[in-house]
């Protein structure tokens, strides 16, 4: 494979002109100030939005601020030995938590492999595959209050079609699935995972895609299913997107809320009683329901730990850094 | 003899005079009125005049205002009220109010005209609800009434003032609202906010289905009655409810709330027990009557099986549609779902009940006792109005919030949101009287036998979440009464510590 | 080779085509049988919206306009009337079209000094950009909403809405940055080269001649932030105090309500309404979306 690239013309051509260019470089137009010019925006917005408020978020973990956000007092590292010794929920919560992301993971890294799969390679029409993929980006697009509004009403056990359809396929049909565990765990997940499927999807099939076909055509010619084209071209090929997309899935559900959030809503309580609420609901819960800002912050610090644990683990085992890599300056 | 005719011309002149004299007293002198002309004036000027001695105490008090307002020009306040869609002249009587006390105040010289924007949302996150609130208090843009927010974090937090000097001030008029309402609104020995309507629960049966059941109609019409004195308690219902559901008549016998709230507290309080300590200010458990109401649930749902183990957690729409369609036998519910069935679709052929229906099919009483001769009752609270601590016209602010509730708005407000009014005088008052039948019936009956049980503690919320948690349990058969005595007072014990009083 | 295949070819040659078939049917069973939900979904919000009354599954109760009448006439809830949904309509527009304007050219320019120029803390930024995933927003919001009130962004009308777009904007920007240099990778350096050589400046050359190339990343990076902007609800409904200024995430909200009281019909024609622009959006740049490439892949 990678010795088709290489001798590919394209790739020949590119090498012998960088090298002609490389004597050329005028001296002077990768000065110091000009990425500096291009980066400040950047840099100045993220400043705002993210390291202030992670810098306030970080102190206001080591106060007590109940009520008014404005009033902090400092006590040390109380709100994070309560999270270990005298909180209740955490176990629970930790359950539920590790019960979504790896579920939800399952489905956003894996089973959108097998979308992207279907669609690129055994779907040979483009127009049906792009239209099933726009239909898997529906929940994606529409917006979270719609989305916890539209399953509202499909898991109604009098008007919606939820347990129409269970009914059909002879499963069980519970009139309760918001409230009731494990219902309400499975609906957490699905509405989690029918939303997530579709980033995975996306990029394993711009990876897929830009395979040429005349790998496939040869694989087959020399008599290789379907299966062992899988197996043995394409899989291999995704090693990276794979690795990407597990990755950035794992931490963005480790910290996520919004739909749960949506879905369950009605003051704190209801996604607790659900057994539903996952460790970044739980901080919301206790910063805006308890008005416990501090607590809140503590919980919420908790997981950034968590996830730069996780992200340290896929620089290290998974390579991160190389994907980073492939930039033209360094030629 | 010139002295003489001088002294004569004086007689006539004096003569002509005095005739000159009664001819214009004479003429000036108004006419006679008649005996029955005179006599109404003098009664209309009487009565004007008690009428004035009935509004006296306002105006007296009013002018007590002069020279702390400005004598003319305009106040703008804000106030924002919430509640479900139904609840809306919480906001409406407010800018009424306003106009009155408007009026009321030309009428002691001070010529200013209040504008107040008086927002109303229909509110179903409340916690967001409460960050709107805060972050317009931190910008310094807080309204000057607010309601919604939880009464103990708003006075912990110094978002609302206490209101003990206008309660003084203004003692007489505000004897119109009942002394327990104004003791719910009571924190720290401090009062926090304005009664605005009142919250009762109350407990409905289907008639129609006790009527299948062979009642006839004067036993129906007695069980109210029966209830109110004791002499049918919860485990004899449970025995009606398990009649109906044996013979088809019904799904369940019972339905309560599916998360915590008032309602379920009920049968602890009539067992005699309490979960806050007004003395000390902690919360409290009983022990005793823990196990009284952990056994009645369990009974229901466990022994006698007339209560779904999973009512935790079912769906409000459920919940009605099951009883307002005739499925379910008991309703552990309150005065508003009298008005709520008429205004939300849940009959599956009638749709929106008409109160005709009602009347015909539903009865209402008070929770049973738990054995024979015991108390029954129910609960009831206020719904309250803040005055926030930012506000630059409080006392006007409060006044606004007490006149938001003179009997034609108050009525308003209750025939709307099937809420109780919250004044005496509104139960007097003619068109409440006319058209709020139940209210009125239930008002009559909450007055002797309502409880107010205002628990204001910072975590009651705690506690509550392991009462339902234990509740459900209970209901699903995982532990026993006792053992769910057990288990919640070492829990509570352990999250609360000197916060919670543990009684026998 | 004589006519007719032999018994056994057909055989095979049945066989194969079974297998063929059994291959598309379980293919097409695993990508169109969980759409059921969400495809019945929609379908529901478009049926809902034209029926009179709450639908029995999919099957409308009569058809109507009526619902649609808060395009026309204001509504009604209690005794409170909403404005006009027009300028409620442009309240959410200047939010989300701030959004894409702010987020746009930071991440443009940010993403090309990545792909391209080389300083000190390149790689870090980099690495930043994927530790801040890593941040919940959860934690960023409780600080936020701090900011927000110190900043005096308060109930100030259409400069909260800015505001709350720059926040948004600030929130989308490490992500939109990782995908334009992305699309900024993807091109080759001759044309560059070529422009600089030909006297252009940096500057020059990323504006005019790489940024038309990059057209696809910029419209997959314009709809992630309108739609970040225009589905916002916490933020504006916490800081906006008028209700003027409200933009339509909000107004959905209050007509939402506890779903006991709620208008069925009205709710689902706000919906369809709300989501209009962006399904708009999605149908124009579906080709992109599509097409994203946010890892090297394959040449690796």
């Amino acid at each position: 494979m990678k010795r088709y690239v290489r001798e590919s013309p394209i790739f020949l051509g590119l090498t012998r002109l960088l090298g002609r260019v490389k004597q050329r470089i005028p001296k002077g137009v990768s000065g110091k100030v000009l990425p500096f010019f291009f980066m400040s925006p950047f840099f100045i917005l993220i400043s705002v939005m993210w390291f202030a408020p992670v810098g306030i978020t970080t102190y206001m973990a080591f106060t007590k601020t109940q009520w008014t956000i404005t009033n902090m007092q400092f006590i040390g590292l109380d709100n994070f030995v309560r999270i270990f010794t005298r909180d209740i929920r955490v176990v629970d919560t930790i359950y539920v938590t590790v019960l979504y992301v790896s579920s939800v993971l399952a489905i956003n890294a894996f089973f959108s492999l097998v979308l992207a799969i279907f669609t690129t390679y055994f779907i040979k029409k483009e127009p049906v595959s792009m239209a099933i993929r726009l239909a898997w980006l529906i929940p994606r697009i529409t917006p979270a209050v719609i989305y916890a509004l539209l399953w509202r009403w499909f898991i109604d056990p009098n008007i919606g079609l939820l347990n129409t359809f269970l009914g059909l396929l002879g499963l069980p049909t519970p009139r309760d699935w918001l409230l009731t565990p494990p219902y309400s765990q499975i609906l957490m997940i699905a509405v989690n995972g029918y939303v997530g499927a579709s980033f995975g999807m996306i990029i394993y099939s711009a990876a897929i895609t830009s395979i040429p076909r005349d790998i496939f055509h040869a694989a087959i010619a020399d008599g290789a299913t379907d299966l062992q084209v899988c197996r043995h071209i394409i899989l291999p090929l995704l090693k990276w997107p794979i690795f990407f997309v597990t990755s950035w899935q794992c931490l963005s559900l480790i910290s996520s809320y919004e739909h749960i959030l949506a879905l369950w809503a009605g003051g704190a309580g209801v996604a607790r009683a659900a057994e539903v609420e996952v460790w970044a609901l739980y901080a919301y819960s206790k910063a805006f329901y308890a008005s416990e800002y501090g607590y809140g912050a503590a919980l919420s610090i908790f997981l950034v730990i968590i996830g730069l644990i996780f992200i340290f683990i896929f620089f290290r085992v998974f390579g991160f850094e190389r994907m980073m890599q492939p930039s033209k300056v360094e030629v | 003899m010139s002295q003489k005719p001088s002294s004569t011309y004086l007689i006539v002149g004096l003569i002509i005079g005095l005739i000159i004299g009664a001819a214009i007293g004479w003429a000036v002198t108004p006419k006679g009125v008649p005996q029955e002309e005179y006599d109404a004036v003098v009664s209309e000027r009487d009565a004007l005049r008690s009428e004035l001695d009935a509004i006296r105490p306002e105006y007296e008090a009013l002018k007590s205002l002069v020279g702390t307002l400005p004598t003319d020009g305009v106040i703008t306040m804000s106030a924002w009220s919430a509640g479900s869609p139904v609840d809306y002249y919480r906001a409406e009587n407010l800018k009424r109010a306003a106009k009155l006390l408007e009026a009321l105040l030309r009428g002691v010289g001070l010529n200013i005209t209040i504008e107040i924007d008086s927002y109303y949302e229909h509110v179903s996150d409340w916690g967001a609800w409460k960050s709107k609130f805060a972050s317009a208090f931190e910008a310094g843009e807080a309204p000057d009434i607010i309601s919604g927010i939880d009464m103990v974090e708003a006075a912990e937090a110094g978002w609302i003032i206490s209101v003990d000097e206008y309660y003084t001030k203004y003692k007489d008029l505000l004897a119109d609202i009942p002394e327990y309402l104004w003791d719910a609104v009571k924190y720290k020995g401090k009062m926090w906010g304005v009664p605005q309507d009142v919250a009762s629960q109350v407990f409905y049966f289907r008639k129609d289905v006790l009527r299948q059941l062979g009642w006839s109609e004067e036993e129906i019409e007695a069980l109210p009655d029966k209830i109110a004195k004791g002499e049918v308690t919860w485990y004899d219902l449970a025995e009606v409810g398990k009649e109906a559901m044996e013979k088809g008549l019904v799904q369940w016998g019972f339905f309560h709330r599916p998360n915590w709230g008032a309602s379920l507290e009920i049968p602890y309080y009539l067992a005699g027990g309490d979960f806050y300590d007004i003395e000390t200010g902690k919360l409290v458990l009983d022990k005793s009557a823990l196990k009284d109401m952990f056994t009645l649930f369990y009974t229901l749902a466990q022994v006698d099986k007339v209560l779904p183990d999973t009512m935790i957690g079912t769906s409000w729409r459920e919940i009605h549609m099951g009883f307002v369609n005739g499925r379910v036998l008991f309703w552990l519910g309150g005065s508003w779902h009298w008005g709520e069935w008429q205004k939300v679709e849940y009959h599956e052929t009638l749709g929106a009940l008409p109160e005709s229906y009602l009347w015909e099919n539903v009865g209402f009483a008070l929770y049973p006792a738990l054995e024979t001769g015991g108390k029954a009752g129910v609960t009831t609270g206020p719904w309250k109005y803040y005055i926030c601590s930012q506000s630059k016209y409080p006392e006007l602010a409060f006044l606004i919030c007490f006149f938001a509730t003179i009997p034609p708005y108050d009525t308003d407000h209750a025939l709307t949101s099937s809420h109780l009014p919250v004044r005496y005088s509104t139960l007097n008052y003619p068109p409440f009287v006319e058209k709020g039948g139940f209210l009125y019936q239930v008002s009559t009956f909450v007055a002797k036998h309502g409880m107010s049980k205002p628990i204001l503690h910072p975590k009651w919320g705690v506690l509550k979440d392991m009462l339902l948690e234990h509740l459900v349990k209970v209901e699903k058969g995982a532990l026993t009464p006792d053992e769910a005595v057990e288990s919640l007072v070492n829990a509570a014990q352990a999250e609360l510590g000197e916060d919670l009083i543990v009684r026998e | 080779m004589t006519s007719k295949p032999k018994p056994r070819y057909r055989a095979a040659i049945r066989k194969a085509k079974l297998m063929n078939f059994l291959k598309y049917v379980i293919v097409y069973s695993v990508l169109l049988i969980p759409l059921v939900p969400i495809l019945s979904m929609m379908t529901w919000l478009v049926v809902q919206s034209f029926s009179e009354g709450p639908t029995s599954g999919l099957i409308p109760r009569g058809f109507t306009l009526e619902n649609f009448r808060f395009l026309w006439h204001p509504i009604r809830f209690g005794l409170s009337e909403y404005p006009n949904i027009w300028p409620i309509v442009g309240n959410s527009l200047i939010l989300a079209v701030g959004t894409v304007v702010f987020e746009i050219p930071v991440a443009a320019l940010a993403g090309y000094a990545l792909s391209r120029m080389k300083f000190p803390g390149r790689v870090v930024t980099m690495k930043l950009i994927v530790a801040l995933h890593a941040f919940p927003g959860v934690i960023l919001l409780i600080a936020l909403f701090y900011i927000l009130n110190r900043l005096g962004l308060y109930g100030k009308g259409v400069l909260t809405l800015i505001g709350v777009a720059l926040v948004k904007a600030g929130l989308g920007v490490p992500m939109d940055t990782w995908i334009l240099k992305g699309f900024f990778d993807g091109i080759p350096w001759e044309l560059e080269w070529a422009a600089m050589v030909d006297g252009c400046s940096r500057f020059q050359t990323w504006r005019k001649i790489l940024l038309p190339i990059i057209t696809p990343g910029i419209s997959a990076v314009a709809i992630f932030s309108f739609m970040s902007g225009w589905g916002e609800f916490l933020l504006a409904y916490t800081y906006i105090k008028r209700r003027e200024f409200y933009p339509i995430s909000v107004f959905l909200y209050s007509v939402i309500g506890e779903f006991v009281f709620v208008d069925w019909g009205l709710l689902a024609a706000v919906a369809l309404f709300y989501m209009m622009p962006i399904l708009v959006f999605y149908a124009l740049t579906q080709k992109t979306l599509l097409k994203l490439q946010l890892v090297g892949a394959v040449k690796g």
